[in-house]
């Protein structure tokens, strides 16, 4: 196989960037306690007593698929989209009690917002708009987010109060997504298989079934979602039919 | 030199000489990766610099573990580009790192690169997620079909075969005259 070039094309390490990250990397070690291993024989008696353990639940376990996710991490792929089961959320240790991101000095950066006509004048990438629209909901032309790697756009649609809103998301990308436990659903949006996920992780990183939902599907070599974040799961099911309207009306 | 490094680790001699090992050879190969899931250099930096500093934070849950350096590495890695895909509303950075986004010295050849992988990426993006899931493995982080095999689900076999018809693709796209 000709492949010499998928490897001469890569970027290389910037020397600087390789330099300064290990230096910060030492920098977090500072304060940790020395990870000297304590061998003695009662911690190797435990750690086989482990490994047995631990082969005779994978032997149970990898009987059932759901058996698996609720174990741990289970892998599928639905409408062409890579799905992550997860018992809890993979982020929890880096979300504090608000639900607010906790990580060392981490920063999070606001997604630059502009408007729908200079979005429309100036698209990132090609995409196209829902044109069908829930009675009462209206694109909100004032925000607008485009990511600074210009791979995805977001826009909301406002309904007639401020707890209803529809966020609508064109990526070039293809997100691999992290969800609970049979959350994620195969559905059919115009004869195409797209996905139906259930719910949101909750502040106490479970995942709550009832939070929102959102539609994810392709349309050429865009890859679309509808978000609802914040409404009444009893409004839910009467709104799933008008969000899936929405989706095919995207073209 | 991967197998070397876990024997360092498990026979408990992982002193600061064989985690600076294991970062000079396995930040190019987590670099690429992350080039080749984003098509962003400064991206994927700092997706590299996440892993790693999830790494470092977890360096003793590696040794209860039964695994790799590779296969944990990547892991977190996987679960890093994950999550980048997951949040598109926030954009997380390190502080030490952000300045070293700010003054990238591009020279010519550099540039010619750039243009160059930016014209592969172009092609790998649109190709099936799960495809350009195989090509970043493959190409970005270096591992062998049975390696990719054990991570993906894919036979063995199926991986080289994807992986050459991809390849052959990208190549036609390209023109053979991009061979190099």
């Amino acid at each position: 196989m000709k492949d010499k070039f998928m490897y001469s094309c890569r970027p290389q390490v910037r020397e600087a960037f390789a330099e300064e990250l290990f230096t910060h990397l030492r920098s977090l070690e500072k304060g940790e306690t020395s990870m000297t291993i304590q061998k003695n024989t009662f911690r190797l008696k435990l750690q086989y007593i482990l490994i047995a353990l631990v082969i005779a639940v994978a032997m149970i376990f990898g009987l059932s698929p759901k058996a698996r996710a609720l174990a741990g991490t289970f892998f599928q792929e639905i409408a062409g989209f890579a799905v992550e089961e997860q018992p809890e959320n993979p982020m929890a240790e880096y979300i504090d009690a608000n639900g607010v991101m906790d990580a060392p000095n981490a920063t999070v950066y606001v997604v630059p917002t502009t408007t729908v006509d200079d979005l429309l004048s100036d698209p990132p990438f090609e995409f196209s708009l829902p044109e069908y629209l829930p009675e009462g909901y209206e694109i909100r032309s004032d925000f607008v987010g485009i990511a600074n790697s210009k791979t995805w756009i977001k826009i909301i649609y406002q309904g007639d109060s401020r707890d209803k809103e529809i966020g609508f998301m064109a990526e070039t990308s293809t997100p691999t997504l992290s969800v609970g436990v049979d959350a994620a659903e195969e559905i059919t949006i115009n004869g195409q298989t797209a996905m139906l996920v259930r719910g949101n992780w909750a502040l106490d990183n479970t995942w709550d079934y009832e939070n929102g939902i959102t539609l994810y599907w392709t349309v050429g070599e865009t890859n679309y979602r509808l978000i609802i974040h914040k409404i009444d799961p009893d409004q839910l099911d009467d709104l799933l039919p008008e969000l899936i309207k929405m989706a095919e009306s995207v073209h | 030199m991967t197998s070397l490094l876990n024997t360092l680790l498990r026979s408990h001699a992982s002193d600061d000489k064989t985690w600076r090992a294991i970062y000079d050879q396995y930040l190019p190969r987590v670099f690429h990766f992350m080039c080749y899931k984003v098509g962003h250099v400064q991206i994927a930096e700092d997706l590299t610099a996440t892993t790693f500093e999830k790494a470092w934070r977890n360096k003793s849950h590696f040794k209860k573990s039964m695994g790799t350096v590779q296969s944990w590495l990547f892991g977190i890695a996987r679960h890093v580009v994950a999550d980048h895909f997951r949040k598109p509303d926030r954009e997380e950075d390190n502080d030490a790192l952000t300045k070293l986004n700010s003054s990238p010295s591009l020279v010519e050849d550099k540039v010619q690169k750039k243009q160059e992988f930016e014209e592969v990426f172009q092609i790998v993006s649109t190709f099936k997620v799960e495809h350009q899931e195989l090509i970043a493995l493959k190409y970005g982080a270096g591992l062998n079909n049975r390696e990719i095999a054990s991570l993906t689900g894919f036979s063995e076999t199926n991986v080289g075969t994807i992986l050459s018809r991809l390849v052959n693709k990208i190549r036609k796209e390209l023109g053979v005259e991009h061979e190099r």
